[in-house]
């Protein structure tokens, strides 16, 4: 037990990013309800409705639909997620070979459009390298869609059980190795009851994520059968746009639910811990003890590395095939004379879309690590806000963007930002900013209090401790902070859908702020729109995430440690 | 002489936990006192809420006829060096001895001057251009020093400041700690759990245990009177003996002498002998109790020889463990 003592010094680090929650989360949780209560008139006033909005629910033709297309999401990404990322976790900790998990990892860290477009260019019949070999129109169910969301989620998941595995104490796997488990029996009686909580918190996280699947619906909208694959989350986006505020306002309502359960899970996933030992024992003895061969590992591994690696490979091989071979029937697999003309048509014609992304993607880091790296520190290590205030963060983390939509678009509206970059800058930080505060967080509950203590005694206050000692000797988790932060704007795709709609004009004052994502995502299905143009895109899209990857890649696994808070 | 810092009734306590109550504790201006005793005696908690890193529940903390109690650390002008040092890993040794300094807003060229004047003084002048990495645990420990009294403190707080060296560093910086004490002429305020390390340089010794303060005094009162029998034990080696009348009788290894025979003393058999160069101790199995003695003759002793021993000086203490004075020797000792 520690002497908590809040100053006013202390609450001055944590008051700025208090005030944004306040006004940028807390407000539209209440804005949308009142939103639901109100319909929008031809003039694009909004009067009082009561509760007409709700009826509607009842006389929806598709709502059925869309909630039934959102549970499959739900049970199925997770449950895939969980079967498949368990083994590569393992596998991954028996191999131990630190360029493998990066390269494993690159789905989860790329924008999610990018990842649909990569699938969809990979698949297609004719111009993609499935015409050799499983020529279909892949895009007419469902399925596509929950395939697409495991490949973006599993390497998340695996990562958090990794992490849990390597977190086992070195003396239990020792102690495991002179008893003689091996191989299954081991994983089963030592493995999964130690990472248990992080086993929970990959489940709870895919669940999260599947639960409000965006990205690939939007980009598949096109070649898909109308409302095959539509959502919850997409189907409010599309009400939105339709022009029918209430009725959306109501479906966010109904998600703002939906996300509190699964929010609420995760906090107790996260903040709890303690591992559950007993039970795996008597099923785990069931199982072989010995060792997989290496072979067997080797084509395991494999079958995983042409799964998680297929898009990419392919977008990236599409990417410098000169334009003759790339609408070629059948499709030219590797060219011969490469070329990087579509790279220069990508940096020339997404010039503007570019450049909002990396104003906007300043902006919010900027924002955000002012914001959350003081506050993450009042919260460590003076206790600024309890657990209620550490609770309220990771909850924040693990709703979706969605459901502060409408809200944030009336507030942006009435200040005349809309279609600005300081749209984006501004409301970017309601998902950045709890990421932002939990790295920072987790990094200076570890720090040693004495480099504080320190600066206190002499003479600094707790705020000018904080900024002229403790920050400038924790710049290297900081920088992975902000590269994460600029990584989440960078993929952004809903709330630049919502609030803009042209691109930057490329002049002074700016205006049009549409971002790289939605150059990427809403091109494809256009006739002009160049396959090869897009693949270059595309992989210039990557370059942040293998950028953060690159960097991390001697803290990965602790960055997702899970657990044992003393709150 | 008036006290320089002054504890009346401070309280500190953790959730329920008390950790320090400290009815009244003064020390004067200019001297060296030590802070002695085990883990979890509150030492360390009285020299934190000393340095206002830790607030105290109740009392008053006076600092030079200051109440400081409710002052937070950066406004008490404190020198504090961390047990493990806490230099600021980013910065260079001259800049972490010149951060005190830069937060008082000096000019440069005054910072250079005193912070070159105090390296020349702990001897770290070739260290200053060196980060912290770079230096071993002796130098780390001089220049955290040098960045605690650089800004002229009125109080010097060291924690454990020997306890990260090795043990042949550990005689030499004490006596070097008391000589730059004597020096600047500044008060400090030294914390330990080693007690001949609190011997060999306190001016004043203040033994706690259990949160509280057992006795304050010079080393030769706290050794050669201590007030209870947690500070005769602590402080030195002891023996404890029942007597008839349910007290405990308590005598240091070389208050006792072994002899070939007296009237009025006590029999045992020696079951061990630890041989010292100058001195032997011996292991004396009296009853059922086995004591230590001193023995500086060169007489020859043998395991499983019967002997008589012979107290010479001798502390009595009641069942509460405090002492029984006895009015006819100042020293309230009395051959049994």
């Amino acid at each position: 037990m520690t002497s908590v003592r809040i100053d006013r010094w202390t609450a001055a680090l944590a008051l700025p990013a208090l005030v944004y929650f306040l006004v940028f989360t807390v407000y539209p949780i209440i804005g949308n309800i009142i939103l639901t209560f109100q319909r929008e008139t031809q003039s694009g006033a909004l009067v009082w409705a009561g509760i007409s909005n709700y009826l509607d629910l009842t006389t929806d033709p598709f709502i059925g639909k869309v909630i039934t297309n959102t549970l499959i999401y739900m049970i199925t990404v997770p449950l895939i997620d969980l079967a498949l990322a368990m083994p590569l976790a393992s596998i991954l900790k028996r191999i131990d070979s630190k360029v493998l998990l990066l390269l494993f990892m690159i789905p989860s860290f790329i924008p999610f459009v990018t990842a649909a477009v990569a699938w969809e260019l990979s698949l297609n019949p004719f111009y993609g390298p499935v015409y050799y070999f499983a020529r279909i129109n892949w895009f007419t169910n469902i399925w596509m869609i929950v395939i697409m969301d495991v490949w973006e989620s599993l390497p998340l998941a695996t990562l958090i059980i990794y992490a849990g595995l390597k977190s086992i104490p070195k003396e239990v796997e020792e102690a495991s190795s002179v008893d003689g488990l091996v191989g299954m029996r081991k994983f089963m009686q030592v493995d999964i009851p130690y990472s248990s909580p992080n086993i929970l918190t990959a489940l709870v996280l895919t669940l999260i994520f599947a639960a409000f699947t965006f990205d690939p619906i939007f980009v598949t909208e096109g070649q898909m059968p109308p409302m095959t694959a539509v959502d919850l989350a997409y189907y409010s986006y599309q009400q939105f746009f339709g022009g029918i505020i209430g009725y959306a306002a109501v479906l966010i309502l109904i998600m703002s639910g939906l996300s509190t359960v699964l929010a609420y899970l995760f906090v107790r996933a996260m903040l709890s811990g303690e591992p559950r030992r007993s039970r795996w024992q008597r099923i785990g003895s069931k199982f072989p003890n010995r060792s997989s061969p290496r072979w067997m590992v080797g084509v395991v591994l494999v079958i995983y590395a042409a799964f998680l690696l297929f898009p990419i490979g392919w977008i990236l091989l599409e990417s410098i095939k000169p334009s003759a071979q790339v609408f070629n029937i059948p499709p030219v697999i590797l060219t011969l004379t490469p070329t990087l003309q579509h790279y220069v048509n990508a940096f020339t014609q997404g010039l503007p879309y570019l450049i909002s992304s990396l104003a906007v993607g300043a902006g919010v880091l900027l924002i955000t690590v002012l914001l959350g790296a003081p506050a993450a520190y009042a919260m460590a290590r003076h206790g600024f806000g309890g657990r209620t205030f550490l609770t309220f963060i990771l909850f924040l983390y693990s709703l979706p963007a969605i459901i502060f939509m409408l809200p944030i678009y009336q507030i942006m509206n009435a200040i005349g930002l809309v279609n600005t970059w300081w749209a984006l800058i501004l409301s970017y930080p309601v998902f950045v900013l709890p990421v932002v505060i939990w790295i920072c967080y987790n990094f200076y509950r570890n720090f040693p209090a004495h480099v504080d203590e320190a600066a206190q005694v002499d003479g600094m206050n707790t705020f000018s401790a904080f900024f002229r000692m403790i920050l400038p000797s924790s710049l290297d988790v900081v920088a992975i902070a902000a590269l994460y932060s600029f990584l989440i704007s960078w993929g952004a795709l809903i709330f630049p859908l919502v609030l803009t709609y042209s691109p930057f004009n490329m002049t002074f004052p700016p205006f049009g702020a549409q971002t790289f994502s939605i150059f990427i995502g809403a091109t494809l299905g256009h006739e002009s729109v160049h396959y090869g143009q897009l693949a270059a895109s595309c992989i210039v899209s990557l370059i942040p995430a293998i950028a953060l990857l690159y960097f991390m890649r001697n803290r990965l696994d602790k960055m997702y440690r899970v657990g044992g808070f003393k709150g | 002489m008036s006290s320089f810092l002054t504890f009346s009734n401070v309280v500190k306590r953790f959730g329920k936990t008390t950790v320090l109550q400290v009815e009244r504790l003064d020390f004067q201006k200019s001297t060296y006192n030590v802070i002695l005793g085990p883990s979890g005696a509150g030492k360390t908690t009285l020299l934190r809420v000393t340095a206002g890193l830790e607030r105290v529940d109740e009392g008053k903390i006076l600092l030079d006829g200051e109440d400081v109690t409710a002052r937070p650390p950066w406004s008490r002008n404190i020198g504090l060096v961390f047990q493990n040092y806490a230099l600021y890993p980013h910065l260079n040794v001259f800049d972490n001895v010149a951060v005190p300094l830069t937060v008082k807003g000096l000019p440069r060229a005054e910072i250079e001057r005193k912070v070159e004047e105090v390296a020349r003084i702990l001897g770290i002048g070739e260290l200053l251009s060196k980060h912290p990495r770079q230096l071993s645990g002796g130098q780390q420990q001089r220049v955290a020093l040098a960045r605690a009294i650089v800004k002229e403190p009125k109080i010097l707080l060291l924690d454990e400041p020997l306890s990260n060296l090795d043990a042949k560093l550990r005689v030499e910086v004490r006596s070097y700690l008391k000589s730059l004490q004597r020096k600047l002429g500044i008060t400090v305020l030294h914390v330990t759990h080693d007690q001949s390390e609190a011997m060999a340089i306190a001016d004043e010794m203040v033994v706690m245990n259990n949160g509280r303060v057992e006795q304050k005094g010079s080393p030769q009162e706290v050794y050669r009177s201590p007030r209870t029998l947690f500070v005769a034990g602590f402080v030195g080696s002891t023996n404890t003996l029942p007597s008839k009348d349910s007290q405990l009788l308590v005598f240091r290894p070389e208050d006792a002498e072994v002899v070939d025979t007296c009237d009025d003393c006590i029999k045992g058999t020696i079951t061990a002998m630890e041989y010292q160069g100058v001195n032997t101790i011996l292991h004396i199995k009296v009853g059922d109790a086995t004591i230590k003695v001193l023995d500086q003759s060169d007489m020859e002793r043998k395991e499983g020889q019967e002997t008589w021993i012979r107290l010479k000086r001798v502390m009595r203490f009641s069942r509460d463990e405090t002492i029984i004075r006895d009015p006819e020797t100042a020293w309230g000792t009395k051959s049994p």
